[in-house]
Protein backbone atom coordinates (compact mmCIF):
# COMPACT_ATOMS: atom_id res chain seq x y z
CA UNK A 1 0.00 0.00 0.00
CA UNK A 2 3.02 2.37 1.22
CA UNK A 3 4.40 1.13 -2.88
CA UNK A 4 1.37 2.18 -4.28
CA UNK A 5 1.27 5.92 -2.25
CA UNK A 6 4.70 6.72 -3.12
CA UNK A 7 3.80 5.82 -6.84
CA UNK A 8 0.92 7.87 -7.02
CA UNK A 9 2.87 10.87 -5.65
CA UNK A 10 5.30 10.76 -8.09
CA UNK A 11 2.54 10.29 -10.62
CA UNK A 12 0.85 13.14 -8.88
CA UNK A 13 4.41 15.79 -9.24
CA UNK A 14 4.66 14.71 -12.82
CA UNK A 15 1.29 15.82 -13.26
CA UNK A 16 1.46 18.75 -11.70
CA UNK A 17 4.90 19.48 -13.47
CA UNK A 18 2.77 18.85 -16.54
CA UNK A 19 -0.28 21.27 -15.69
CA UNK A 20 2.24 23.84 -15.13
CA UNK A 21 3.74 23.39 -18.25
CA UNK A 22 0.70 24.12 -20.16
CA UNK A 23 -0.20 26.97 -17.81
CA UNK A 24 2.93 28.29 -18.91
CA UNK A 25 1.86 28.51 -22.67
CA UNK A 26 3.65 24.61 -23.26
CA UNK A 27 0.56 22.98 -25.69
CA UNK A 28 2.42 19.70 -26.07
CA UNK A 29 2.60 19.13 -22.14
CA UNK A 30 -1.67 18.66 -22.51
CA UNK A 31 -0.87 15.66 -25.17
CA UNK A 32 1.51 14.15 -22.48
CA UNK A 33 -1.68 14.54 -20.12
CA UNK A 34 -4.05 12.97 -22.00
CA UNK A 35 -1.75 9.64 -23.07
CA UNK A 36 -1.22 9.41 -19.09
CA UNK A 37 -4.20 9.39 -18.60
CA UNK A 38 -6.51 8.50 -21.34
CA UNK A 39 -7.02 4.61 -20.40
CA UNK A 40 -8.43 5.30 -17.05
CA UNK A 41 -10.81 8.12 -18.31
CA UNK A 42 -12.34 5.85 -21.34
CA UNK A 43 -12.62 2.73 -18.81
CA UNK A 44 -14.36 4.90 -16.35
CA UNK A 45 -16.93 6.22 -19.08
CA UNK A 46 -17.49 2.87 -20.64
CA UNK A 47 -18.60 1.40 -17.03
CA UNK A 48 -20.52 4.63 -16.21
CA UNK A 49 -22.28 4.37 -19.89
CA UNK A 50 -21.91 0.71 -20.63
CA UNK A 51 -21.41 1.67 -24.46
CA UNK A 52 -17.37 1.78 -26.02
CA UNK A 53 -18.22 4.34 -28.78
CA UNK A 54 -20.08 6.63 -26.00
CA UNK A 55 -17.22 5.84 -23.78
CA UNK A 56 -14.41 7.08 -26.40
CA UNK A 57 -16.79 10.37 -27.40
CA UNK A 58 -17.45 11.45 -23.61
CA UNK A 59 -14.22 10.79 -22.29
CA UNK A 60 -12.91 13.38 -25.56
CA UNK A 61 -15.63 15.42 -24.27
CA UNK A 62 -13.78 15.19 -20.62
CA UNK A 63 -10.56 16.04 -22.20
CA UNK A 64 -11.78 18.78 -24.22
CA UNK A 65 -13.28 20.60 -20.77
CA UNK A 66 -10.29 19.99 -19.49
CA UNK A 67 -8.27 21.47 -21.91
CA UNK A 68 -10.44 24.46 -21.62
CA UNK A 69 -10.04 24.65 -17.95
CA UNK A 70 -6.75 24.11 -17.33
CA UNK A 71 -5.85 27.55 -17.19
CA UNK A 72 -7.67 28.04 -14.52
CA UNK A 73 -7.08 25.44 -12.62
CA UNK A 74 -5.11 25.57 -9.22
CA UNK A 75 -2.69 22.93 -8.03
CA UNK A 76 -4.78 22.82 -4.48
CA UNK A 77 -6.35 19.55 -5.57
CA UNK A 78 -4.53 16.92 -7.99
CA UNK A 79 -5.09 16.85 -11.49
CA UNK A 80 -6.35 13.21 -11.48
CA UNK A 81 -9.15 13.94 -9.09
CA UNK A 82 -10.06 17.20 -11.12
CA UNK A 83 -10.07 14.99 -14.15
CA UNK A 84 -12.17 12.23 -12.73
CA UNK A 85 -14.72 15.06 -11.26
CA UNK A 86 -14.99 16.53 -14.97
CA UNK A 87 -15.46 12.96 -16.46
CA UNK A 88 -17.91 11.68 -13.40
CA UNK A 89 -19.84 15.27 -14.11
CA UNK A 90 -19.50 14.32 -18.22
CA UNK A 91 -21.32 10.71 -17.57
CA UNK A 92 -23.41 11.80 -15.40
CA UNK A 93 -25.07 14.55 -17.56
CA UNK A 94 -25.39 12.25 -20.24
CA UNK A 95 -27.09 9.53 -18.36
CA UNK A 96 -29.61 12.24 -17.32
CA UNK A 97 -30.25 13.97 -20.48
CA UNK A 98 -33.28 13.55 -22.48
CA UNK A 99 -31.65 12.41 -25.55
CA UNK A 100 -29.79 9.19 -23.47
CA UNK A 101 -33.27 8.22 -21.81
CA UNK A 102 -34.95 8.21 -24.99
CA UNK A 103 -32.38 5.94 -27.00
CA UNK A 104 -32.22 3.99 -23.92
CA UNK A 105 -36.15 3.38 -23.92
CA UNK A 106 -36.40 2.89 -27.94
CA UNK A 107 -33.09 0.13 -28.05
CA UNK A 108 -34.30 -3.28 -28.09
CA UNK A 109 -32.57 -5.07 -25.05
CA UNK A 110 -30.69 -8.51 -27.38
CA UNK A 111 -28.29 -8.72 -25.06
CA UNK A 112 -31.03 -10.07 -22.74
CA UNK A 113 -29.76 -13.89 -23.27
CA UNK A 114 -27.24 -14.28 -25.69
CA UNK A 115 -27.73 -18.02 -25.44
CA UNK A 116 -31.87 -17.83 -26.77
CA UNK A 117 -31.62 -14.72 -28.90
CA UNK A 118 -28.95 -16.49 -30.91
CA UNK A 119 -31.05 -18.13 -34.14
CA UNK A 120 -27.72 -19.72 -35.23
CA UNK A 121 -27.34 -22.95 -32.96
CA UNK A 122 -23.43 -23.00 -31.25
CA UNK A 123 -21.08 -25.35 -32.66
CA UNK A 124 -18.72 -26.12 -29.88
CA UNK A 125 -17.58 -29.76 -30.99
CA UNK A 126 -13.96 -28.55 -31.15
CA UNK A 127 -12.37 -29.44 -27.38
CA UNK A 128 -10.58 -27.07 -27.23
CA UNK A 129 -12.23 -25.35 -23.56
CA UNK A 130 -10.92 -21.69 -24.58
CA UNK A 131 -13.68 -20.44 -26.78
CA UNK A 132 -16.19 -21.79 -24.67
CA UNK A 133 -14.42 -20.18 -21.49
CA UNK A 134 -14.46 -16.74 -23.94
CA UNK A 135 -17.86 -16.62 -24.26
CA UNK A 136 -18.91 -17.11 -20.72
CA UNK A 137 -16.20 -14.03 -19.91
CA UNK A 138 -18.31 -11.59 -22.06
CA UNK A 139 -21.36 -13.10 -21.24
CA UNK A 140 -20.34 -12.82 -17.55
CA UNK A 141 -18.80 -9.22 -18.12
CA UNK A 142 -21.78 -7.95 -19.63
CA UNK A 143 -23.92 -8.97 -17.11
CA UNK A 144 -21.83 -7.04 -14.41
CA UNK A 145 -21.88 -4.40 -16.54
CA UNK A 146 -25.54 -4.22 -17.01
CA UNK A 147 -25.55 -4.62 -13.26
CA UNK A 148 -23.87 -1.59 -12.65
CA UNK A 149 -25.66 -0.06 -15.48
CA UNK A 150 -28.94 -0.74 -13.16
CA UNK A 151 -27.63 1.60 -10.91
CA UNK A 152 -28.17 5.34 -10.14
CA UNK A 153 -25.97 7.49 -11.56
CA UNK A 154 -24.91 8.59 -8.00
CA UNK A 155 -24.15 4.92 -7.21
CA UNK A 156 -22.52 3.68 -9.62
CA UNK A 157 -20.02 6.62 -9.96
CA UNK A 158 -19.13 5.73 -6.36
CA UNK A 159 -18.94 1.87 -7.32
CA UNK A 160 -16.74 2.11 -10.17
CA UNK A 161 -14.29 4.76 -8.56
CA UNK A 162 -13.90 2.47 -5.50
CA UNK A 163 -14.22 -0.82 -6.61
CA UNK A 164 -13.07 -0.82 -10.11
CA UNK A 165 -10.54 2.06 -10.43
CA UNK A 166 -9.84 1.47 -6.67
CA UNK A 167 -9.34 4.96 -5.63
CA UNK A 168 -9.51 5.59 -1.64
CA UNK A 169 -12.52 6.93 0.26
CA UNK A 170 -11.09 10.48 0.68
CA UNK A 171 -10.52 10.69 -3.52
CA UNK A 172 -13.73 9.51 -3.98
CA UNK A 173 -15.28 12.23 -1.67
CA UNK A 174 -12.97 14.91 -3.49
CA UNK A 175 -14.21 13.71 -6.67
CA UNK A 176 -17.88 13.45 -5.94
CA UNK A 177 -17.64 16.61 -3.78
CA UNK A 178 -19.60 14.76 -1.07
CA UNK A 179 -18.49 14.15 2.53
CA UNK A 180 -16.58 10.72 2.83
CA UNK A 181 -19.83 9.57 5.78
CA UNK A 182 -22.11 10.04 2.26
CA UNK A 183 -19.40 8.44 -0.45
CA UNK A 184 -19.87 5.22 2.53
CA UNK A 185 -23.03 4.79 2.29
CA UNK A 186 -23.43 5.06 -1.01
CA UNK A 187 -21.03 2.65 -1.95
CA UNK A 188 -22.66 0.58 0.91
CA UNK A 189 -26.37 0.32 -0.67
CA UNK A 190 -24.73 0.21 -4.36
CA UNK A 191 -22.92 -2.92 -3.12
CA UNK A 192 -26.07 -3.95 -1.88
CA UNK A 193 -28.01 -3.95 -4.84
CA UNK A 194 -25.28 -5.41 -7.12
CA UNK A 195 -24.98 -8.67 -4.80
CA UNK A 196 -28.81 -8.60 -5.28
CA UNK A 197 -28.51 -8.67 -8.98
CA UNK A 198 -25.29 -11.01 -9.65
CA UNK A 199 -26.41 -13.48 -7.28
CA UNK A 200 -26.90 -16.04 -9.66
CA UNK A 201 -23.21 -15.63 -11.20
CA UNK A 202 -21.58 -15.12 -7.18
CA UNK A 203 -22.51 -18.42 -6.61
CA UNK B 1 -32.02 -8.96 14.23
CA UNK B 2 -31.20 -4.98 15.22
CA UNK B 3 -27.93 -5.89 15.83
CA UNK B 4 -27.43 -7.93 12.50
CA UNK B 5 -28.79 -4.88 10.48
CA UNK B 6 -26.53 -2.46 12.33
CA UNK B 7 -23.66 -4.94 11.16
CA UNK B 8 -24.36 -5.37 7.82
CA UNK B 9 -24.58 -1.79 7.29
CA UNK B 10 -20.90 -1.54 8.38
CA UNK B 11 -19.99 -4.76 6.44
CA UNK B 12 -19.19 -2.12 3.29
CA UNK B 13 -16.57 -0.75 5.42
CA UNK B 14 -15.76 -3.44 7.27
CA UNK B 15 -14.42 -5.09 4.12
CA UNK B 16 -12.61 -1.91 2.83
CA UNK B 17 -11.01 -1.77 6.06
CA UNK B 18 -11.78 1.77 6.94
CA UNK B 19 -13.02 0.84 10.60
CA UNK B 20 -11.64 1.23 13.75
CA UNK B 21 -9.90 -1.65 15.54
CA UNK B 22 -13.02 -1.43 18.01
CA UNK B 23 -15.59 -1.78 15.77
CA UNK B 24 -13.77 -4.32 14.29
CA UNK B 25 -13.87 -6.59 17.23
CA UNK B 26 -17.44 -6.27 17.76
CA UNK B 27 -18.32 -7.05 14.11
CA UNK B 28 -16.02 -9.90 13.83
CA UNK B 29 -17.32 -10.64 17.45
CA UNK B 30 -21.00 -10.78 15.96
CA UNK B 31 -19.85 -12.90 12.97
CA UNK B 32 -18.64 -15.77 15.14
CA UNK B 33 -21.80 -16.25 16.09
CA UNK B 34 -24.08 -15.40 13.17
CA UNK B 35 -23.76 -17.56 10.00
CA UNK B 36 -26.69 -15.31 7.99
CA UNK B 37 -23.98 -12.47 8.52
CA UNK B 38 -21.18 -14.52 7.49
CA UNK B 39 -22.54 -15.02 4.57
CA UNK B 40 -23.51 -11.68 3.69
CA UNK B 41 -19.85 -10.47 4.19
CA UNK B 42 -18.79 -13.14 1.83
CA UNK B 43 -21.63 -12.23 -1.06
CA UNK B 44 -20.22 -8.52 -0.13
CA UNK B 45 -17.01 -9.67 -1.00
CA UNK B 46 -17.51 -11.92 -3.68
CA UNK B 47 -18.93 -8.82 -5.54
CA UNK B 48 -15.82 -6.44 -5.00
CA UNK B 49 -13.81 -9.38 -6.29
CA UNK B 50 -16.00 -9.43 -9.15
CA UNK B 51 -16.07 -5.76 -10.25
CA UNK B 52 -12.34 -5.52 -9.34
CA UNK B 53 -11.47 -8.66 -11.86
CA UNK B 54 -13.40 -6.33 -14.83
CA UNK B 55 -11.14 -5.60 -17.76
CA UNK B 56 -10.27 -2.65 -18.37
CA UNK B 57 -11.40 -1.43 -22.12
CA UNK B 58 -8.32 -0.47 -24.47
CA UNK B 59 -8.06 3.01 -25.41
CA UNK B 60 -8.06 3.44 -28.96
CA UNK B 61 -4.84 3.85 -30.78
CA UNK B 62 -6.03 7.39 -32.88
CA UNK B 63 -7.65 8.38 -29.85
CA UNK B 64 -5.43 11.71 -29.06
CA UNK B 65 -5.50 12.31 -33.17
CA UNK B 66 -9.38 12.21 -33.05
CA UNK B 67 -9.24 14.56 -30.00
CA UNK B 68 -6.96 16.78 -31.74
CA UNK B 69 -9.05 16.98 -35.03
CA UNK B 70 -12.49 17.90 -32.60
CA UNK B 71 -10.68 20.41 -30.69
CA UNK B 72 -9.67 22.06 -33.65
CA UNK B 73 -12.85 21.88 -35.11
CA UNK B 74 -14.34 23.17 -32.13
CA UNK B 75 -11.96 25.98 -31.92
CA UNK B 76 -12.85 26.82 -35.44
CA UNK B 77 -16.84 26.43 -34.59
CA UNK B 78 -15.69 28.80 -31.50
CA UNK B 79 -14.05 31.22 -33.67
CA UNK B 80 -17.34 31.69 -35.94
CA UNK B 81 -19.34 31.95 -32.86
CA UNK B 82 -16.95 34.32 -31.35
CA UNK B 83 -16.92 36.37 -34.40
CA UNK B 84 -20.78 36.31 -34.62
CA UNK B 85 -21.85 37.20 -31.03
CA UNK B 86 -19.44 38.74 -29.24
CA UNK B 87 -18.72 41.24 -28.01
CA UNK B 88 -22.26 40.74 -26.82
CA UNK B 89 -22.29 44.76 -25.99
CA UNK B 90 -21.83 45.68 -29.46
CA UNK B 91 -23.35 42.60 -31.40
CA UNK B 92 -26.77 41.50 -29.57
CA UNK B 93 -27.99 44.90 -29.73
CA UNK B 94 -27.09 45.35 -33.22
CA UNK B 95 -28.27 41.75 -34.15
CA UNK B 96 -32.06 42.39 -32.38
CA UNK B 97 -32.33 45.99 -34.55
CA UNK B 98 -31.67 44.16 -37.58
CA UNK B 99 -34.23 41.58 -37.02
CA UNK B 100 -36.57 44.09 -35.85
CA UNK B 101 -35.57 45.93 -39.45
CA UNK B 102 -36.02 42.48 -41.36
CA UNK B 103 -39.79 41.66 -39.58
CA UNK B 104 -40.82 45.44 -40.26
CA UNK B 105 -39.85 44.90 -43.73
CA UNK B 106 -41.59 41.37 -44.29
CA UNK B 107 -44.54 42.62 -42.92
CA UNK B 108 -44.88 45.84 -44.85
CA UNK B 109 -44.07 43.17 -48.18
CA UNK B 110 -46.37 41.12 -47.22
CA UNK B 111 -49.27 42.86 -46.39
CA UNK B 112 -51.54 43.65 -49.44
CA UNK B 113 -51.47 47.06 -50.58
CA UNK B 114 -54.92 47.55 -50.47
CA UNK B 115 -55.23 46.66 -46.82
CA UNK B 116 -52.77 49.65 -46.05
CA UNK B 117 -54.67 52.03 -47.59
CA UNK B 118 -57.24 54.32 -44.71
CA UNK B 119 -60.36 54.42 -45.49
CA UNK B 120 -60.55 58.16 -45.00
CA UNK B 121 -57.78 59.75 -44.71
CA UNK B 122 -58.57 63.25 -44.93
CA UNK B 123 -54.79 64.31 -43.45
CA UNK B 124 -51.73 62.70 -43.68
CA UNK B 125 -50.25 61.37 -40.59
CA UNK B 126 -47.43 63.99 -38.70
CA UNK B 127 -49.47 67.16 -39.57
CA UNK B 128 -49.84 68.89 -36.35
CA UNK B 129 -53.43 69.75 -34.78
CA UNK B 130 -52.62 73.31 -35.39
CA UNK B 131 -51.56 73.25 -39.10
CA UNK B 132 -54.51 70.66 -39.95
CA UNK B 133 -57.35 73.39 -38.48
CA UNK B 134 -56.15 76.21 -40.27
CA UNK B 135 -56.33 74.40 -43.29
CA UNK B 136 -59.33 73.20 -42.82
CA UNK B 137 -62.12 75.09 -44.70
CA UNK B 138 -64.91 77.10 -42.40
CA UNK B 139 -67.20 73.75 -43.34
CA UNK B 140 -66.42 70.84 -44.36
CA UNK B 141 -68.20 67.32 -45.17
CA UNK B 142 -66.22 64.36 -45.46
CA UNK B 143 -68.77 61.17 -46.65
CA UNK B 144 -67.57 57.83 -45.80
CA UNK B 145 -69.19 54.71 -46.65
CA UNK B 146 -68.76 51.14 -45.70
CA UNK B 147 -70.67 48.16 -46.45
CA UNK B 148 -70.94 45.52 -43.82
CA UNK B 149 -72.42 42.08 -44.77
CA UNK B 150 -74.49 40.37 -42.73
CA UNK B 151 -77.25 40.95 -40.05
CA UNK B 152 -76.06 43.55 -37.60
CA UNK B 153 -77.88 45.35 -35.21
CA UNK B 154 -75.41 47.41 -32.55
CA UNK B 155 -76.74 48.69 -29.64
CA UNK B 156 -80.50 47.58 -30.49
CA UNK B 157 -80.62 50.13 -33.32
CA UNK B 158 -81.82 47.96 -35.81
CA UNK B 159 -85.12 46.06 -36.09
CA UNK B 160 -84.69 42.64 -36.88
CA UNK B 161 -84.31 42.73 -40.69
CA UNK B 162 -82.28 38.72 -40.95
CA UNK B 163 -85.81 37.62 -43.23
CA UNK B 164 -85.91 40.76 -45.17
CA UNK B 165 -82.58 41.45 -46.10
CA UNK B 166 -79.34 39.57 -46.69
CA UNK B 167 -76.77 42.75 -45.87
CA UNK B 168 -76.96 46.19 -43.94
CA UNK B 169 -75.70 48.39 -45.67
CA UNK B 170 -73.97 51.45 -43.64
CA UNK B 171 -73.42 55.47 -45.46
CA UNK B 172 -71.23 57.11 -42.99
CA UNK B 173 -71.06 60.78 -43.17
CA UNK B 174 -68.35 62.35 -40.86
CA UNK B 175 -69.32 66.39 -40.51
CA UNK B 176 -66.51 68.90 -39.23
CA UNK B 177 -68.18 71.12 -37.28
CA UNK B 178 -65.71 73.15 -36.32
CA UNK B 179 -67.35 76.45 -34.96
CA UNK B 180 -69.49 76.76 -38.23
CA UNK B 181 -72.22 75.21 -36.70
CA UNK B 182 -72.40 78.24 -33.84
CA UNK B 183 -74.48 79.95 -35.86
CA UNK B 184 -76.06 83.11 -35.23
CA UNK B 185 -79.13 83.45 -33.13
CA UNK B 186 -81.36 84.63 -35.94
CA UNK B 187 -80.92 81.00 -37.56
CA UNK B 188 -81.93 79.71 -34.03
CA UNK B 189 -85.43 79.82 -34.92
CA UNK B 190 -85.41 78.50 -37.72
CA UNK B 191 -83.36 75.57 -36.90
CA UNK B 192 -85.71 74.67 -34.07
CA UNK B 193 -89.13 74.69 -36.52
CA UNK B 194 -87.53 72.50 -38.85
CA UNK B 195 -86.45 70.74 -36.07
CA UNK B 196 -89.92 70.45 -34.48
CA UNK B 197 -91.30 69.31 -38.28
CA UNK B 198 -89.15 66.42 -38.19
CA UNK B 199 -89.89 64.91 -35.10
CA UNK B 200 -93.62 65.97 -35.66
CA UNK B 201 -94.11 64.89 -39.66
CA UNK B 202 -94.96 61.00 -40.06
CA UNK B 203 -92.31 59.06 -42.00
CA UNK B 204 -93.99 59.41 -45.41
CA UNK B 205 -94.19 63.52 -45.04
CA UNK B 206 -90.59 63.30 -44.23
CA UNK B 207 -89.89 65.24 -47.01
CA UNK B 208 -91.76 68.36 -46.90
CA UNK B 209 -90.43 70.33 -44.36
CA UNK B 210 -86.76 69.04 -45.29
CA UNK B 211 -86.75 70.79 -48.33
CA UNK B 212 -87.96 74.27 -46.22
CA UNK B 213 -84.53 73.77 -44.72
CA UNK B 214 -82.39 76.69 -45.77
CA UNK B 215 -79.71 75.48 -48.47
CA UNK B 216 -76.62 73.98 -47.19
CA UNK B 217 -74.48 76.57 -49.36
CA UNK B 218 -75.93 79.10 -48.05
CA UNK B 219 -74.65 78.22 -44.32
CA UNK B 220 -71.42 77.06 -45.79
CA UNK B 221 -70.81 80.74 -47.03
CA UNK B 222 -71.23 82.15 -43.91
CA UNK B 223 -68.09 84.65 -43.45
CA UNK B 224 -65.29 83.55 -41.00
CA UNK B 225 -64.84 86.70 -38.74
CA UNK B 226 -68.72 86.33 -37.90
CA UNK B 227 -68.11 82.55 -36.88
CA UNK B 228 -64.94 83.90 -34.61
CA UNK B 229 -67.24 86.13 -32.98
CA UNK B 230 -70.11 83.51 -32.38
CA UNK B 231 -67.16 81.48 -30.98
CA UNK B 232 -67.03 83.78 -28.21
CA UNK B 233 -70.59 82.60 -26.68
CA UNK B 234 -71.23 81.56 -23.37
CA UNK B 235 -70.53 77.96 -22.80
CA UNK B 236 -73.96 76.82 -22.45
CA UNK B 237 -74.77 78.89 -25.74
CA UNK B 238 -72.60 76.88 -27.89
CA UNK B 239 -74.23 73.54 -26.78
CA UNK B 240 -77.33 74.67 -27.71
CA UNK B 241 -76.11 75.56 -31.05
CA UNK B 242 -74.34 73.10 -31.37
CA UNK B 243 -77.07 70.45 -30.63
CA UNK B 244 -79.53 72.62 -33.08
CA UNK B 245 -77.02 72.10 -35.71
CA UNK B 246 -76.50 68.66 -35.60
CA UNK B 247 -80.46 68.61 -35.55
CA UNK B 248 -80.10 70.13 -38.62
CA UNK B 249 -78.22 68.15 -40.54
CA UNK B 250 -79.99 65.43 -39.51
CA UNK B 251 -83.00 66.82 -40.98
CA UNK B 252 -81.22 67.52 -44.17
CA UNK B 253 -80.18 63.66 -44.44
CA UNK B 254 -83.90 62.32 -43.76
CA UNK B 255 -85.10 64.98 -46.62
CA UNK B 256 -82.45 63.30 -49.04
CA UNK B 257 -83.70 59.77 -47.66
CA UNK B 258 -87.59 60.52 -48.26
CA UNK B 259 -86.70 62.43 -51.66
CA UNK B 260 -85.24 59.22 -53.41
CA UNK B 261 -88.07 57.54 -52.54
CA UNK B 262 -87.33 56.01 -48.67
CA UNK B 263 -88.37 56.25 -45.40
CA UNK B 264 -86.73 56.15 -42.01
CA UNK B 265 -87.33 53.27 -39.97
CA UNK B 266 -85.25 53.64 -36.77
CA UNK B 267 -83.32 56.26 -35.57
CA UNK B 268 -80.53 56.77 -32.03
CA UNK B 269 -78.20 59.12 -30.89
CA UNK B 270 -75.61 59.92 -28.82
CA UNK B 271 -73.40 62.95 -28.34
CA UNK B 272 -71.42 62.97 -31.32
CA UNK B 273 -73.13 60.26 -33.74
CA UNK B 274 -77.10 60.20 -35.23
CA UNK B 275 -77.52 57.17 -36.90
CA UNK B 276 -80.56 56.87 -39.44
CA UNK B 277 -81.77 53.56 -40.19
CA UNK B 278 -83.82 53.55 -43.71
CA UNK B 279 -85.45 51.43 -45.91
CA UNK B 280 -84.70 52.20 -49.56
CA UNK B 281 -85.70 50.76 -52.69
CA UNK B 282 -82.78 49.00 -53.96
CA UNK B 283 -81.98 50.88 -57.41
CA UNK B 284 -82.29 53.79 -55.08
CA UNK B 285 -79.06 53.25 -53.57
CA UNK B 286 -76.48 55.24 -55.54
CA UNK B 287 -78.95 57.72 -55.79
CA UNK B 288 -78.92 58.18 -51.80
CA UNK B 289 -75.17 58.41 -51.83
CA UNK B 290 -74.77 60.94 -54.29
CA UNK B 291 -77.35 62.90 -52.62
CA UNK B 292 -75.61 62.39 -49.43
CA UNK B 293 -72.46 63.11 -51.29
CA UNK B 294 -73.26 66.70 -52.52
CA UNK B 295 -73.54 67.48 -48.66
CA UNK B 296 -69.90 67.86 -48.56
CA UNK B 297 -66.77 66.86 -50.30
CA UNK B 298 -66.47 63.00 -50.66
CA UNK B 299 -63.32 61.96 -49.50
CA UNK B 300 -62.88 57.79 -49.81
CA UNK B 301 -65.96 55.96 -51.86
CA UNK B 302 -66.12 51.85 -51.96
CA UNK B 303 -66.99 50.98 -55.86
CA UNK B 304 -68.04 47.97 -54.41
CA UNK B 305 -71.30 46.95 -56.21
CA UNK B 306 -74.53 46.39 -54.32
CA UNK B 307 -74.04 42.72 -53.19
CA UNK B 308 -77.97 41.81 -51.74
CA UNK B 309 -80.57 40.54 -53.59
CA UNK B 310 -83.19 41.99 -51.23
CA UNK B 311 -85.51 44.87 -52.39
CA UNK B 312 -86.02 47.39 -50.73
CA UNK B 313 -82.75 47.49 -48.68
CA UNK B 314 -81.88 48.86 -45.23
CA UNK B 315 -79.34 51.16 -44.92
CA UNK B 316 -78.15 52.85 -42.24
CA UNK B 317 -77.00 55.99 -42.05
CA UNK B 318 -74.11 57.44 -39.39
CA UNK B 319 -73.83 61.12 -39.25
CA UNK B 320 -70.92 61.56 -37.39
CA UNK B 321 -69.89 64.92 -35.84
CA UNK B 322 -66.07 65.82 -35.91
CA UNK B 323 -64.36 68.68 -33.81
Amino acid sequence: MEDRNVAKDADSRQDDALVRAFQGGEQKAFDALVKRHQGRIINLCFRMLGDLDEANDFAQETFIKAFNGLGRFRLDASFSTWLYRIAVNTCKNRLTSLAYRFRKKTLPIVEENPMETNSEPLHLEDSNPLPLKCMEDKERAARIQKAISSLSPDQRSVVILRDIEGLSYEEIAAIVRQNQGTVKSRLSRARQALKERLRPILI
Amino acid sequence: MNACLEIRERLSEYLDGALDSEEVSGIESHLASCSACREELSSLRAVCEVLGTLKSVDSPPDFLNRLRERMTSRSFFKRVTRWLFFPLKIKLPLEFVTAAAVGVLLFFILTPQQAMKPVTAPFPKGVSEKARKASVPARTKEIRETVRVGADTPGGILPDTSDKTESLLEIVLEIRTGSVLYRKASEKEAIKTEQQQVRQTPRADLAKPLEAAPPFAEEKAAPAPEIKKDAKDDAADKATHLFQGQESVKARVIGRIVQIGGEVIGSSEEREEKVLICRIPKDAFGRLRESLESLGDRVSFSKEPLQTTADPVEVRVRIVFLE
